[in-house]
C-alpha cells in the first residue's frame, strides 16, 4: 500500500467562461512509498507548486483523486480537513512560516497544543526532535533572533512533531545559503533515514534534490520523467543534471 | 489614468480601513448641522418661545456648548485618525517613490485622496442632518413646549459646509508634512520587521494598580461638599493609574498569563494569548485613550440621567408632603366652593384622592425674633392635634404639648457642620413670647421637631406647635386678618398630574397665584429641562463612543495583513475555521471590552462620589447607562467582528492562490 497516491490529477485554472483556461496539471499519477524521500523538479509554471497545494489538500483538483494512507482528504469538509492536514501533513515552506509572536519552542509544539495533547509527551518529543535537528540551544530563542538555517529548521521540526504520514516541503532551500542548505538537507536525510519519515520535497535546486531516493520531473503539467537514485549523492546529481537539460526551459535556472 | 483616478481607486481598495472613519465623519457633520440649524431657527429671532425662559436659554446655550466641544473633539479626532493612517501606509509610498513617484506626488496623491473623503463625508454628513433635522425639530418641541415648523436655515448650511471643510483641510494639510522621506528599503520592510517582545516595567505595573486604588478609595470616601475640592485631583490619579495599566500592568498580566503553562498550552490559547501580547503594546495607548474618553462619556450621561430621576430631590420636592396644596386667606380665606371644584376637576380627570386635609392655623408674633429695624417676624401658629393628624399621616411621630409649652416645627432636615460642631438646633430660644393683636403669652420651648408637614409656599413655612386648649384660647383673639386655612391634598399618581394641576392653576385664577401649588408643575419643567440635556447630551456621548469605537477600529485593522498571513500558516498546519474564528474573537473582544470594563468602573466610582455629595443612591442609575452602553457596544462589535473575519478570509485566501 502506498502512503500517497494521486489519480488522474487535473488541474485546470481560470476556466470558468471568462480568460484563458489554463491546464497547470494534467492526468498526473503519482505514488509514493512509505519511507520515501521524493523529489518533484520541473521549470517554472510546470505545476509543481499546484501538485503540492493539492497534496498539501489547500487546494483542491479539477479532476482525479489524491489518496493519503487509503483516505480521499478532498471528500471531507473544509473543518475536518484543517484537522486532517494537522493530523497527517508536516509542512515545511519556502519562507519558513513560522509565527513571530511565538518562541522557538512554541511554534514547534503549536500542533500538537491544538490537539490538546499532554505537556509531558510534549516536552519528551520537543527534547528528541531538537536534538535530532540540532536546535536544542535555541528553543527559547524568538523566530528573530535566530538564522534562516535555524529557523528552517525549526519549521521542520513543527512539521515532524506530530508525527504525521507524510511530509511536504516546498522549496525548503529556496531562501538559504549554501551552508545552510546543507545543513538542512542533511537534516531531512537524517529524519528519512533514522525515524523513516516520508517526505515529498518540491525544489529547483539540483543539489537539494540529490538528497533524494527518487525524483519526478514534470513539465507543462504532465509527468516527464523519473530518475532513481542508484548509487552516490554525487553520481545522482550530475544525473539530475543531465535530466534538467533534457527537460529545458528551466535548466539554466536550476543551477 | 490620472493621479486622481489612483487615489479613487486606492481608496476603494482599502474601504474597509476608511469606512468607520467615514462613518464617523458623517456622524460628527450630520449632528453639528442638526444642532446649528436648531440655533438658526428663524422663530429664536423673535425671542424666547418656550413657555419657560429657563428651558430656552438651557437650550440654546447646551446645544452652542455642544457645537464648540464637536469642533474642538473633530479636530482631535481627525488629525489622531490621518496619523494613524499615514503610519499605516509606510510600504504603500515606499512602492509609489519606488515606481519613481516624486515625494511631491505623493503628497499630491494623499491629498486628492483626503479630499475625496472630505467632500463625500461633508455632502453624506449634511443628507442625513436635513433628513433628520425634522425629527430633532419633534422631539425639541416636545421638550419645550412649542411649536418648531421644519426648515433649513441657510446659515447653518453655510456654517456646517464652510466649518467643516476648513477643518478636514487644515488637518489634511498639516499631516502631509508628516509623510517623512526615509529610505525606500526601509520604507519596504516596515511590516517584515518582527516586533521585539514586549517590555514592561514590574515597577510601573504597580504604581498603575496603586494609583487606581487610591484614587477609587478617594472617589468612595470623600463624602459631603469635599467631593468638590477632591475632583481634580482624583481625576488625575485615576487617569494616570489607568495609563500604567494599559501600557504596563496589561502587559505584566499577558506575560503572566503566557508564562503558566497550563492556560497558555491549551489549544488555540497558545496562539491567542501570545498575538494578544503584541496587540495590547500595540493599543496601550489607544486603549487608554479610549477608557478615559468612555469614563467621561459614561459618567456625563450617568450624572444628567441621575439629575434626571432624582428631580425630586434636588428641587426639594421630597420636603413637600402633600401633592397639591391650596392656600386660603385674606380675600379666599371663605371661599370655600374653590376647593370643592379642584376636587372636582381631580376625579373627573381619574384622579383617586387619598387624602384631604385642612387645617386652621394662626399667624402670631414670635417677638423674641424682633429685628434691629424694629421689624418683628410672624410664624404660623398649629394646634397640636392639627399637627398630629397631619403627621401621623405621614408616618412621622407625633408630638405631646403641654400647656404653656411650645414645640418648633423646622421644616427641612439638614443637618450642617459650622466650625465642626454639628447644629441641628435652629430655634435657639428657651422662652418665646408669642402676640396676637395685642395680647401676649410667655411659653416654654420644650424641644424642634425637624421636617415639614405642610407644603406651604411663599413664606417661612416653619411652625410653632401649642397645645390644643392654648391654641384655642388663641383662636378666640384672632381676627380673619390672622388666619390661613391649608388645604392639603393627597393623590394617587402625582407625577401625571400635570395638566390636572394646570386646570386647577386655571380654574382657581389670579388671586390664588402664590397660594396654589402642585408638586408635579415644578417638576415636569425640570423633567424637560434634564431630559433635554439628555436628550442633547445623548449625540455628544454618542459621538464620542463611535470615535473611541473607531479609533480602535482604526488600529485593529492596521495590523489585518500581518493576521491574514498568520491566519494563513496556522491553516495549513491545520486549523478549523472554528478554532480561528474563536481566536480572532477572543482578541477582538479583549481590544473592544476592556476599554468599556474600565471606563465602566471608573464611571462607577464617579457615581458613588456623585451619591455622596447628593446624599442619594445612584448605583441603580449608573447600571442602568452602562447596559444602554453595553448594547450599543456590543452590536458595534459584532459589526466589526464580522468585518474582521471577513476580510482576515479575503487576505488569507489570496495568500493561498
Amino acid at each position: 500500500m502506498y502512503v500517497l497516491e494521486t489519480k488522474g490529477l487535473s488541474k485546470i485554472y481560470g476556466s470558468k467562461g471568462k480568460g484563458l483556461a489554463v491546464k497547470a496539471l494534467d492526468n498526473f499519477n503519482m505514488t509514493v512509498k512509505e519511507g520515501e524521500f521524493l523529489g518533484v523538479m520541473g521549470p517554472s509554471g510546470s505545476g509543481k507548486t499546484t501538485l503540492l497545494n493539492i497534496l498539501a489538500t489547500i487546494d483542491s483538483p479539477s479532476s482525479g483523486e489524491v489518496h493519503i494512507n487509503g483516505k480521499n482528504p478532498h471528500k471531507l469538509d473544509k473543518d475536518r480537513l484543517a484537522l486532517f492536514r494537522r493530523k497527517n501533513l508536516g509542512f515545511v515552506f519556502q519562507d519558513f512560516n513560522l509565527l513571530d509572536t511565538l518562541s522557538v519552542k512554541e511554534n514547534i509544539i503549536l500542533p500538537l497544543v491544538l490537539d490538546g495533547v499532554n505537556s509531558s509527551v510534549i516536552e519528551k518529543k520537543v527534547g528528541e526532535l531538537a536534538r535530532v535537528l540540532d536546535i536544542e540551544n535555541i528553543l527559547h530563542k524568538r523566530t528573530y533572533e535566530i538564522s534562516g538555517g535555524q529557523q528552517q529548521r525549526t519549521a521542520c521540526a513543527r512539521a515532524l512533531i506530530n508525527d504525521p504520514s507524510i511530509i511536504l516541503a516546498d522549496e525548503p532551500t529556496g531562501n538559504l545559503d549554501s551552508k545552510a542548505s546543507n545543513d538542512l538537507m542533511e537534516a531531512l536525510e537524517r529524519i528519512n533515514k533514522e525515524r523513516g519519515a516520508t517526505i515529498v520535497m518540491v525544489t529547483h535546486d539540483a543539489f537539494a534534490a540529490s538528497f533524494c531516493n527518487r525524483i519526478i520531473m514534470i513539465k507543462d503539467g504532465k509527468f516527464f520523467l523519473e530518475i532513481v537514485k542508484s548509487s552516490t549523492r554525487q553520481v545522482f546529481f550530475k544525473e539530475i543534471l543531465d535530466s534538467l537539460s533534457l527537460i529545458g526551459g528551466g535548466h539554466n535556472e536550476a543551477i | 489614468m490620472k493621479l486622481y483616478n489612483i487615489a479613487l481607486k486606492n481608496l476603494k481598495g482599502n474601504l474597509y480601513r476608511y469606512i468607520m472613519y467615514y462613518f464617523s465623519n458623517v456622524f460628527t457633520v450630520a449632528v453639528f448641522f442638526i444642532f446649528s440649524n436648531f440655533i438658526f431657527h428663524p422663530r429664536f429671532d423673535e425671542g424666547p418661545l418656550a413657555p419657560s425662559g429657563t428651558v430656552h436659554m438651557g437650550a440654546i446655550t447646551g446645544i452652542t456648548v455642544c457645537l464648540i466641544i464637536i469642533v474642538i473633539f473633530t479636530i482631535l479626532f481627525v488629525s489622531y485618525a490621518s496619523s494613524i493612517f499615514l503610519k499605516a501606509r509606510g510600504k504603500e509610498f515606499g512602492l509609489l517613490s519606488l515606481f519613481g513617484m516624486t515625494s511631491k506626488q505623493i503628497r499630491k496623491y494623499v491629498f486628492v485622496e483626503r479630499n475625496i473623503i472630505t467632500v463625500l463625508s461633508v455632502a453624506t454628513g449634511l443628507i442625513t442632518g436635513i433628513l433628520f433635522s425634522k425629527l430633532f425639530f419633534m422631539a425639541m418641541e416636545a421638550f419645550m413646549n412649542i411649536s418648531l415648523p421644519f426648515s433649513i436655515s441657510w446659515k447653518a448650511l453655510a456654517l456646517t459646509i464652510g466649518l467643516f471643510f476648513i477643518l478636514f483641510e487644515a488637518v489634511n494639510i498639516l499631516s502631509l508634512f508628516r509623510i517623512r522621506n526615509k529610505e525606500i528599503v526601509e520604507q519596504l520592510k516596515i511590516e517584515k520587521m518582527p516586533k521585539e517582545l514586549p517590555s514592561f516595567s514590574k515597577f510601573k505595573s504597580l504604581l498603575g494598580i496603586g494609583l487606581l486604588i487610591i484614587g477609587y478609595s478617594a472617589a468612595w470616601i470623600v463624602d459631603g461638599a469635599f467631593v468638590v475640592f477632591a475632583m481634580i485631583p482624583v481625576v488625575l490619579i485615576v487617569v494616570a493609574g489607568t495609563y500604567f495599566v494599559f501600557t504596563q500592568f496589561s502587559l505584566l498580566l499577558a506575560s503572566r498569563l503566557t508564562n503558566n503553562k497550563t492556560i497558555f498550552h491549551n489549544r488555540t490559547n497558545l496562539v491567542a494569548f501570545s498575538q494578544m501580547r503584541f496587540k495590547l503594546k500595540d493599543t496601550a495607548k489607544v486603549l487608554f485613550l479610549a477608557s478615559v474618553l468612555g469614563a467621561i462619556t459614561f459618567t456625563a450621561t450617568e450624572t444628567i440621567f441621575s439629575f434626571f430621576t432624582e428631580i425630586p430631590n434636588i428641587i426639594g420636592l421630597k420636603n413637600m408632603p402633600q401633592d397639591i396644596s391650596i392656600i386660603q386667606e385674606g380675600e379666599n380665606l371663605n371661599d370655600n366652593l374653590s376647593i370643592v371644584k379642584a376636587m372636582d376637576i381631580l376625579k373627573d380627570y381619574g384622579f383617586v384622592v387619598e387624602e384631604y386635609q385642612r387645617v386652621k392655623l394662626i399667624r402670631v408674633i414670635n417677638e423674641k425674633e424682633e429685628y434691629e429695624d424694629g421689624h418683628v417676624s410672624d410664624i404660623l401658629a398649629i394646634s397640636n392635634s392639627d399637627y398630629n393628624k397631619l403627621a401621623s399621616y405621614m408616618g412621622k411621630e407625633k408630638v405631646q404639648v403641654g400647656e404653656g409649652e411650645v414645640i418648633y416645627n423646622y421644616p427641612f432636615r439638614t443637618v450642617y457642620y459650622d466650625e465642626g460642631i454639628v447644629k441641628n438646633i435652629e430655634f435657639p430660644y428657651e422662652v418665646v413670647t408669642l402676640n396676637i393683636n395685642g395680647e401676649t403669652g410667655d411659653f416654654t420651648v420644650k424641644g424642634e421637631v425637624h421636617g415639614s408637614v405642610t407644603t406651604l409656599l411663599n413664606r417661612r413655612s416653619d411652625l410653632i406647635i401649642l397645645n390644643d386648649a392654648d391654641y384655642n384660647r388663641i383662636s378666640k383673639k384672632a381676627e380673619e386678618k390672622d388666619l390661613v386655612i391649608f388645604n392639603g391634598i393627597y393623590i394617587d399618581s402625582w407625577k401625571t398630574s400635570y395638566r390636572t394641576s394646570l386646570k386647577i392653576q386655571e380654574m382657581l385664577g389670579e388671586r390664588y397665584d402664590e397660594f396654589f401649588f402642585s408638586k408635579a408643575i415644578p417638576y415636569r419643567e425640570m423633567r424637560n429641562m434634564y431630559g433635554l440635556a439628555l436628550f442633547i447630551g445623548f449625540f455628544i456621548a454618542f459621538l464620542f463612543f463611535i470615535a473611541s469605537g473607531s479609533i480602535i477600529y482604526f488600529k485593529l485593522f492596521n495590523e489585518i495583513k500581518q493576521d491574514g498571513l498568520e491566519y494563513n500558516i496556522l491553516k495549513k498546519i491545520g486549523i478549523t475555521r472554528k478554532e480561528m474564528k474563536g481566536m480572532i474573537t477572543k482578541q477582538i473582544a479583549v481590544i473592544f471590552f476592556l476599554p468599556f470594563i474600565v471606563s465602566t468602573i471608573h464611571s462607577l466610582f464617579a457615581l458613588k462620589s456623585l451619591s455622596n455629595l447628593l446624599d442619594a443612591k445612584l448605583l441603580t442609575n449608573g447600571l442602568v447607562v452602562m447596559a444602554g452602553y453595553f448594547v450599543v457596544q456590543g452590536i458595534y462589535f459584532i459589526i466589526i467582528r464580522r468585518i474582521y473575519l471577513n476580510k482576515i478570509d479575503h487576505i488569507s485566501e489570496i495568500a493561498t492562490e
